[in-house]
């Protein structure tokens, strides 16, 4: 039985988040993973807080380093970001990270769709300046130690893989609840219904990691590549794509996250998702 | 972009990634984002 391209990756992506989350034990007691492997950064978003979570968050990793009073910048954890963003660009959105999983399987409810305004993706660069690179450097406490300001003020993961789970079986913690946690629980209720109506709509407009990666997806070894002389303008890739690209004109997009329904709707084969280049190919055929 | 180019730009950037993460594991980094990932972290779940 041949399996689609989009079942693939949705095995890919069921893999990756039970990978990212190999604890579920860990659900009923309310403990956390405390192995070595906690030091190791997951490719995408996945709280550490999450009892089930076998890695660091990159971005929450980001952050621990670059809020403590001896470190300045978190190399350990934006190196691998880098090497992962070159190596795959934004292909770790859209095979990897389990918190788009979970936008995905949200999107699939029923409901009027709509797409988000262009403007709003630029939202996600503001928060991966200010929350993730300023903030931790400077809004210090007499310490000299820096919030991790993304995962406090914005980050809606931490609410559904780490709050709620503790929550609900630690009844101390209730008596912590204030108005930071209403505030993040207002933005994790944006966050779902903006995934129900829209696809992925954290990955769209507020996720720092894919801001990165997608950064780097002009220039990933996995890309798109285009056989212009195929291509008929038909714009079936424009309207299957999940991200609102057109990936003709913008072959490799910082929205693109490879997820490949352009590459399978394409009636003349002229979208390609690879690590080689058209005149690899070409000069492969000609052989 | 040329492939060239492209390719420069990726050896580059991966040459750089892979000095990142060797300067951080030697400064200790890797402790610190272990003692951070072990515990609660009471800001990240809108307690703290």
């Amino acid at each position: 039985m041949k399996l689609s391209n989009e079942i693939k990756r949705k095995l890919i992506q069921i893999a990756a988040f039970g990978f990212s989350n190999s604890y579920p034990g860990n659900l009923p007691a309310g403990k956390l993973y405390t192995g070595s492997w906690k030091m190791f950064c997951n490719p995408g978003i996945n709280c550490y807080s999450c009892p089930a979570a076998r890695c660091a968050c990159p971005i929450g990793a980001m952050q621990a380093v670059s809020g403590t009073a001896q470190a300045g910048f978190g190399f350990y954890a934006t190196g691998i970001v880098l090497a992962l963003g070159v190596l795959f660009g934004r292909a770790i959105c859209g095979f990897l990270c389990p918190f788009g999983f979970i936008q995905e399987l949200l999107y699939m409810i029923p409901t009027p769709k709509k797409r988000i305004l262009k403007p709003l993706t630029y939202i996600k660069y503001i928060l991966l300046a200010v929350f993730v690179l300023l903030l931790p450097e400077v809004m210090t406490n007499v310490y000299h130690i820096g919030a991790p300001a993304f995962c406090k003020y914005i980050c809606p993961a931490g609410i559904l893989e780490g709050s709620i789970p503790l929550l609900m079986t630690h009844p101390e913690l209730r008596t912590m609840l204030g108005m930071h946690f209403v505030i993040k629980l207002i933005i994790l209720i944006i966050t779902i219904a903006g995934s129900v109506i829209c696809c992925r709509f954290f990955c769209k407009t507020m996720c720092p990691l894919g801001a990165l990666y997608g950064l780097l997806n002009k220039i990933s070894l996995y890309h798109m590549e285009i056989y212009r002389d195929k291509c008929v303008s038909c714009g079936k890739c424009r309207n299957v794509c999940p991200m609102d690209i057109d990936p003709v004109k913008q072959p490799n997009s910082a929205e693109c996250i490879r997820c490949g329904k352009c590459v399978e709707s394409c009636p003349k084969k002229a979208l390609s998702q690879t690590f080689r280049t058209i005149k690899m190919t070409q000069k492969e055929n000609r052989k | 972009m040329d492939t060239k180019k492209r390719r420069a730009i990726q050896i580059v950037l991966l040459v750089l990634a892979a000095f990142m993460i060797l300067y951080g594991i030697s400064t200790g980094e890797t402790a610190i984002v272990l003692r951070k990932a072990v515990s609660i972290c009471f800001e990240c779940i809108g307690l703290g």
